[in-house]
């Protein structure tokens, strides 16, 4: 479950980390104008609103980017039956595949250069600066790695978008540690008599060894990963059991918070008591929260990661924008940007390439967010508390009708 | 209902109900959730009391069944029924007002598709309840019945003996009025005795179940004192394998990984124990070429379709998703939509409560040529160049529509998708009623109905997915039945 790194290949992405606004003008423009050209849905959306192409970048040029037509997140998702609307699968690329919380996955396609930008951006979102140890709470490289083959579809591959997390994070830390592994011996048994792999999770001693000998050393430690799988060690471990102070990182991905993460169900997680406990457990003072604990918000519709530290003010992840995307949060029904209060988020994101290989620059995820700042633009500094839009999909109970989401369980 | 403010009892002080307390004769735990603006206050089962409440029901059962007879039973039934049939009734009215404030569903749905059961089962002819099946389990040709035909499927096996159960439960889901209640028929006696039955509310805003049983208190006091009926949370393991054990038959509905989970439990804890699975389900439509060609015809295949994909918008097992048109499916698909836009502006809105699922679900489209949705995602139609069977990505009003060269070949597509079928809406000329009876019948579905007929079904004499269940729990059969509801078209054209 260790893994060393000793041959880091950090190329600096093509246009992230300090996008300048005109850059990010002419990427959206140049991402547009192909979207345009390449995805009849897009071209359709934007009639259904009235737009041309000519008012679409008469829209750029105003930099008013809430006005352009965003195609709904779930769109992507398989059951919508749009994925090759969505997606042009004439050149080189992969599909990005997401954990499928809903038994429902989307699948965007994704050009091996934007992989590229994609993975290298976790490794900064992931990672955290002066730190080279670190434990993933999370499946090992293997196992994502089986579940993106088994994800293939149409004759394409696919990489499922918490593999290009985990990857990234591997890129950032000379030594990584998972938490997840096959069990390789127990598997060859298994196979043997046509039974499925067998899954191996490190031992919380075993973790804690990792810790305590960082800890001795002096060596700062970050670890992270996914919630629902970070918990159970977390319960293991008692008040006090560590004493990291500032040499103690902690990133989390994919929230989980809610109690499902993929295949995995538990309890909802109550945020601030979560956060507390493990500033209590690993010795974290609550003024270091707000540095040393971050959440990272993402989709795997937009390349977009915004990185948020714990807000003991907000009692909850205070989400930063940067340059290279624009988020607004808007009004559910009529999309216009808000200026305060919650609404859905809306991402532009450009392709470094400004050559789009699915029609996800702009997307309007079905996830509700608070504002914390704004610029006079509508566009948000900052954002908090944010859950899933309740009205997103029909609750469960109402009746016997089958849904698609059903399957995973049948 | 024991409340002052009971908005179901006529003549209650006026002003607004602000609690409504539904009560049970064995199960005294309560849980109270607000709902529409309304606190309701629901028997709990809780697994400290359960096993005496369990032998209480058990006991006063077999007193009652032992004094009445069945068709006093059955008068008393009758009477409870005729309650619901007559919707300008103020009490009516004050039931469907409430379930509309609680449920949030549309009131002509309550009225129609919900209540609107109970008519057919009141003017039913007594003498010829359970004679349509007994007949069907002698032959495989297609029995005739009061309202339309019935065959069976597959072979009797003489090794199935008659059993009398002593405790039947329902593990029920979903909201949709009407039938969550009318299961408890299932247990009532045939010809003798009767088993208790428990009851499990799908939610704490399924309200109908209880308005039912608390009328049936009025009607039929004896026979509600061989039921017990109130919530737990589904996959309470105390409370579940309490029943479970106790249970000699088990009805269950649910998503397929619920039935499942409680059919492996029942049978671990009760090996002998007979089970009723109804998962959810997917509905069809078949329109054959005279139907849709016709504009007479298809206005009337209209008229009928978008009933019974509006009722409940949607989110039962019979609402029709899946629509194969022989002929022009396309120009099809574009009336569809006019229409059940009308139908929701006219007489059926979408429950507020759900109108954001049409809301997004038109974004997503909005980009896509093959999907057409009304002005105000009151429904969408997707329009398939290729016969397939879709399984629907939200529970709504929402439906594809495809061609469907000939019934062999709607029936052929229909067989790979044998666990989602319940009902198929047919739309085809009198010859070929019988013939679409055995073809999709044979391929899995067990009610074949007219346009607008789909909620609709007589559970006198149709079954219900393949099965008639107060038979089963009785004497647990192998094969499985399918019936229509109609014999020919004038029955519904008139």
């Amino acid at each position: 479950m260790n893994a060393s790194n000793s041959a880091k290949t950090l190329s600096p992405p093509d246009a992230t980390s300090a996008l300048s606004a005109p850059l990010f003008q002419d990427l959206v423009r140049s991402s547009i104008e192909y979207q345009w050209g390449r995805f009849a849905y897009y071209k359709q959306l934007c009639a259904s609103q009235g737009l041309a192409l000519a008012d679409l970048l008469a829209i750029i040029a105003d930099g008013a980017y809430h006005r352009l037509p965003s195609v709904a997140s779930s769109a992507f998702k398989l059951s919508k039956g749009l994925v090759e609307d969505l997606s042009d699968l004439s050149g080189p690329g992969v599909f990005q595949v997401s954990s499928s919380t809903s038994g429902d996955p989307s699948y965007v396609y994704t050009s091996p250069e934007e992989l590229e930008n994609i993975t290298h951006r976790y490794s900064e979102t992931f990672g955290a600066f002066g730190v080279s140890l670190g434990i993933a709470f999370a499946p090992s490289l293997r196992i994502l790695r089986a579940l993106s083959r088994k994800a293939a579809l149409k004759g394409k591959k696919a990489v499922l978008r918490m593999l290009l997390g985990l990857e990234g994070s591997y890129a950032h830390y000379e030594q990584t540690y998972v938490t997840v592994d096959v069990d390789v011996f127990r598997t060859a048994l298994n196979r043997a008599v046509g039974r499925p792999s067998a899954i191996r999770k490190m031992p919380a001693s075993a973790v804690a060894s990792i810790i305590r000998s960082a800890e001795e050393r002096g060596l700062p430690i970050s670890f992270g990963g996914l919630t629902l799988l970070f918990r159970p060690y977390l319960d293991e471990f008692r008040e006090g059991e560590f004493h990291l102070h500032d040499k103690g990182h902690v990133t989390f991905g994919g929230g989980g918070y809610s109690g499902a993460k993929g295949s995995i169900r538990a309890e909802k997680i109550d945020k601030p008591a979560f956060i507390a406990r493990i500033g209590s457990v690993f010795g974290i003072d609550a003024s270091l929260w707000s540095t040393n604990i971050k959440d990272i918000y993402s989709f795997t519709e937009t390349s977009a990661q915004i990185e948020g530290f714990w807000s003991r003010d907000l009692n909850d992840f205070l989400f930063r924008v940067t340059p290279e995307y624009r988020l607004y949060i808007v009004d559910p029904e009529t999309e216009a940007p808000l200026r305060a209060g919650r609404g859905l988020i809306k991402v532009i994101a450009p392709y470094g390439s400004g050559r789009p290989t699915a029609a996800n620059t702009s997307v309007l995820q079905f996830d509700m967010a608070e504002i914390v700042s704004v610029q006079s633009d509508g566009c948000v500094e900052s954002f908090t508390h944010v859950s899933r839009f309740e009205g997103a999909e029909a609750p469960g109970t109402v009746g016997c009708a089958f849904k698609a989401a059903e399957i995973a369980g049948v | 209902m024991s409340d002052p403010t009971d908005p179901v009892n006529p003549g209650t002080p006026a002003g607004p109900p602000t609690q409504i307390v539904f009560e049970d004769p064995y199960v005294q735990a309560t849980k109270t959730e607000t709902a529409g603006g309304l606190e309701l206050r629901f028997p709990l089962f809780d697994a400290a009391s359960l096993p005496d409440i369990i032998q209480g029901v058990c006991a006063r059962s077999r007193e009652v069944f032992a004094r009445l007879s069945p068709p006093e039973i059955q008068d008393a039934m009758s009477r409870l029924d005729g309650f619901f049939t007559d919707p300008t009734r103020p009490d009516i009215r004050a039931v469907i007002d409430l379930i509309h404030r609680i449920d949030g569903f549309s009131r002509y749905d309550i009225e129609r598709f919900g209540l609107g059961i109970f008519p057919p089962l009141v003017r039913y002819d007594r003498a010829l309840i359970g004679r349509f099946a007994k007949q069907a389990f002698g032959t495989r040709r297609p029995v005739e019945t009061a309202f339309g035909c019935l065959q069976r499927f597959g072979a009797n096996s003489p090794f199935v003996r008659r059993r009398e159960p002593g405790l039947l439960s329902h593990f029920t889901s979903g909201n949709v009025a009407g039938y969550s209640a009318i299961l408890t028929r299932i247990g009532l006696p045939v010809e003798s005795g009767g088993p208790a039955q428990i009851i499990k509310l799908p939610s704490t805003s399924a309200v109908f179940p209880m308005i039912y049983l608390s009328k049936m208190n009025e009607f039929a006091p004896l026979v509600r004192e061989t039921m017990a009926c109130g919530y737990w949370k589904g996959g309470d393991r105390a409370v579940e394998d309490i029943v479970l054990a106790n249970s000699d038959a088990v009805n269950i509905l649910g998503s397929e990984a619920t039935v499942q989970d409680v059919k492996k439990r029942a049978k671990r804890l009760r090996p002998r124990t007979v089970v009723l699975p109804h998962g959810h389900k997917v509905g069809v439509a078949y329109i054959s070429r005279s139907f849709a060609a016709s504009p007479e015809l298809r206005d009337r295949v209209l008229e009928g379709l978008v009933r019974d994909i509006s009722a409940f918008d949607g989110a039962a097992c019979y609402s029709t998703k899946n629509i194969y048109v022989q002929g022009d499916h396309v120009a099809f698909a574009e009336s569809l939509i006019e229409s059940l836009d009308r139908f929701a502006e006219t007489f059926s809105p979408v429950n507020p409560a759900i109108k954001a699922v049409g809301r997004n679900l038109r974004r997503v489209f909005l980009g896509s040529a093959n999907v057409l949705a009304s002005p105000n995602g009151s429904a969408l139609v997707r329009v398939s160049s290729r016969p397939e069977f879709w399984v629907p990505d939200e529970a709504y009003r929402y439906v594809q529509v495809m061609p469907g060269e000939s019934a062999e070949a709607v029936a052929a597509v229909l067989r790979t998708a044998r666990p989602f079928l319940q009902t198929v809406v047919a739309a085809v000329p009198d010859g070929e009623i019988l013939p679409v009876l055995q073809l999709f019948g044979k391929a899995g579905a067990s009610n074949i109905h007219h346009p607008g007929s789909a909620p609709l079904f007589n559970v006198y004499e149709e079954p219900h997915d393949g099965d008639f269940d107060f038979i089963k729990i009785r004497y647990p059969y192998r094969v499985r039945f399918a019936a229509t509801n109609f014999k020919r078209n004038a029955d519904w054209m008139r």
